[in-house]
């Protein structure tokens, strides 16, 4: 029943590739769902900020950027499930995803709530225009800072944190260079970490 | 090698158990995504789960979803300490020969 030509040191590198090998093909998805959102900001800011600066009427500015973070979402969705097909979580892992999961949308309708409240109280539409994003950015980097430390990974932790750098730093830039700052520093720093998530998976692959 | 589970102790069984062991515990994979990741026969997998199960390694559950019979695997406590015990010894062995 043993394999007796099978040594302890190939025995240990078997364990270890095949573990490296499951992790690659479960989260083979993250570099380029990363690259996505690279691009969905980019272009998204990116078309925001040319309206701020008269280039691009406002309707078509603010539809190239919703439907850009929707196709985004869908994109992180197909692969989210994609990963998961086949794998019945436990119901401690099912309980966590559903508190996670509907936190995203709790927190979401609680933002645009504060804001609406905020406008309610005061707020101006050029206040509002910082705010918005500010505070989603600052909303979604915390989300994922909490994702990274429930289902550890550090690569999830420093998107999170440098969203919520990004959002802080956005709000002592003069608009509307605020939006260029978003679309160059939450686009391209999203294709930055999306590289480098990419070099330490072929790493791990081949080492 | 006389410490070494002979259960675990071969390369295919190695890998079924290394792949099931990156799963949380209570977690199942299907065989079909199982036999994805490790890129076997259907039939080679078989054979070895049927020798990990006799060992009280893997759970193997039956199920359906729809009209559509599906089969989970996971590692049993047994199984997970086993493995354990099994990276444990081979670590204590290759650091007795360094």
């Amino acid at each position: 029943m043993t394999d007796d030509k099978l040594g302890a040191a190939e025995a240990l590198r078997i364990v270890e590739q095949q573990q490296r090998s499951v992790a690659t093909h479960m989260g083979g998805f993250v570099p380029v769902m990363t690259a996505v959102w690279g691009a969905a900001w980019l272009l998204g800011f990116g078309a925001l900020f040319l309206q701020r600066v008269g280039v691009l009427p406002m309707a078509a500015a603010v539809t190239v950027f919703v439907v850009l973070i929707l196709a985004a979402s869908g994109v992180s969705t197909y692969f989210g499930v994609r990963a998961g097909r086949g794998i019945r979580a436990s119901w401690q892992t099912t309980f966590t995803g559903t508190v996670y999961g509907a936190t995203w949308s709790f927190g979401s309708v609680a933002l645009a709530a504060i804001g609406g409240g905020l406008s309610f109280n005061g707020m101006s539409g050029e206040l509002a225009w910082h705010f918005y994003p500010a505070i989603y950015l600052f909303f979604i980097g915390i989300m994922y800072i909490l994702a990274g430390a429930i289902w550890p990974t550090v690569f999830t932790i420093v998107t999170g944190g440098q969203l919520v750098i990004v959002a802080v730093v956005s709000l002592f830039i003069p608009e509307p260079f605020d939006m260029l700052f978003l679309a160059l520093a939450g686009g391209l720093g999203f294709f930055v970490l999306a590289a480098l998530h990419r070099v330490s998976q072929r790493r791990a692959t081949n080492g | 090698m006389d410490e070494l589970d002979p259960v675990i102790h071969a390369q295919a069984r190695l890998r079924i158990v290394s792949a099931l062991a990156t799963l949380d515990p209570g977690e199942s994979i299907t065989f079909p995504r199982l036999l994805e990741l490790l890129d076997m026969t259907a039939g080679n997998l078989s054979t070895h789960l049927r020798k990990l199960e006799d060992a009280e390694y893997v759970l193997v559950t039956k199920t359906h979803q729809g009209r559509t019979p599906v089969t989970y695997l996971e590692l049993s406590k047994l199984g997970r300490r086993a493995f354990e015990d099994y990276t444990d010894a081979l670590r204590a062995l290759l650091g007795a020969q360094s």
